[in-house]
């Protein structure tokens, strides 16, 4: 009777210390869990598609703004380009930083394209970078 | 074949030089300033039976127009190509006895070497 007693209680003594040692586990992991320096975010992957969707949606919206520049899918695969010419604006401002002046560009692609077509050209890129870059209106500071 | 994104007389005159086939423009091989790349790729490439040298590495890529399907793209892999580059590429190129390997194939320049993508899983790596 009394080996009974005793195995019953080194049943309990051995129950309750790997219950404690569960309870310390538990909380040993959630301390690594909220720790904020041993937590390595994985973010969700970005929907690259959807994103140039909406650059292409903004690239079209602006060429009803200048006339000068059209996106064909045909041509560069809908890239912003001059209108009618295998020029991209991304071929624009390359050569502008070869050459260094919109007159050069002119004068190598003339007849085909105009000052006013390498300009147009100029100012879509730069309305597209600030349509593109707009901040959230709530990120703007007021005054 | 120069594509128009290329068209530039220091980059015709040195390429003149290279080879002893004379260089033309898209516009001087008859296809005009705003012709599709579908057309310029299939058709231009095989009927005139010429290379196509390009700029254009965003669109004209060798999944869209795959090796041995027309005569021949060789694209400058170069956000914003110089004569001087282009020539020296070319001419590395031309020099590195791999040149005859572009026909009909999808060739890659960059300042390193070539990748020339054949019907081949594996390209042809060029250095120069």
């Amino acid at each position: 009777m009394k080996k009974e007693t005793k195995s019953s209680i080194d049943e309990y003594r051995k129950a309750t210390y790997l219950f404690k040692n569960f309870q310390l586990l538990n909380r040993k992991l959630k301390e690594r869990r909220d720790a904020p320096q041993n937590v390595f975010v994985i973010e969700r992957p970005v929907n690259r598609k959807l994103i140039k969707e909406q650059f292409r949606a903004i690239a079209a919206k602006l060429c009803n703004e200048h006339h000068e520049i059209s996106t064909d899918p045909g041509i560069f695969g809908g890239m912003p380009h001059i209108r009618n010419v295998r020029l991209s604006v991304g071929d624009i401002l390359a050569k502008l930083y070869v050459y260094g002046s919109t007159q050069k560009i002119v004068d190598i692609y003339s007849p085909h394209v105009s000052e006013e077509q390498v300009k147009a050209a100029i100012a879509y890129a730069q309305d597209f970078l600030e349509m593109a870059c707009d901040p959230d209106e709530s990120s703007e500071v007021d005054g | 074949m120069v594509d128009y994104n290329l068209v530039d007389p220091d980059i015709l005159a040195c390429l003149d030089k290279l080879t002893a086939l004379k260089v033309k423009t898209i516009i001087e091989c008859g296809y005009s300033q705003d012709t599709k790349d579908e057309v310029l790729v299939n058709k231009g490439t095989v009927e005139q039976k010429r290379l196509l040298l390009t700029g254009d590495k965003k669109t004209i890529t060798k999944r869209k127009f795959k090796p041995c399907e027309h005569g021949g793209v060789i694209v400058i892999k170069d956000p914003r190509p110089t004569a001087d580059k282009v020539c020296a590429w070319m001419k590395a190129f031309v020099q590195s006895g791999q040149r005859a390997l572009a026909i009909g194939h999808f060739t890659h320049l960059r300042a390193d070497g070539a990748t020339i993508y054949t019907h081949l899983k594996d390209p042809v790596k060029v250095k120069f």
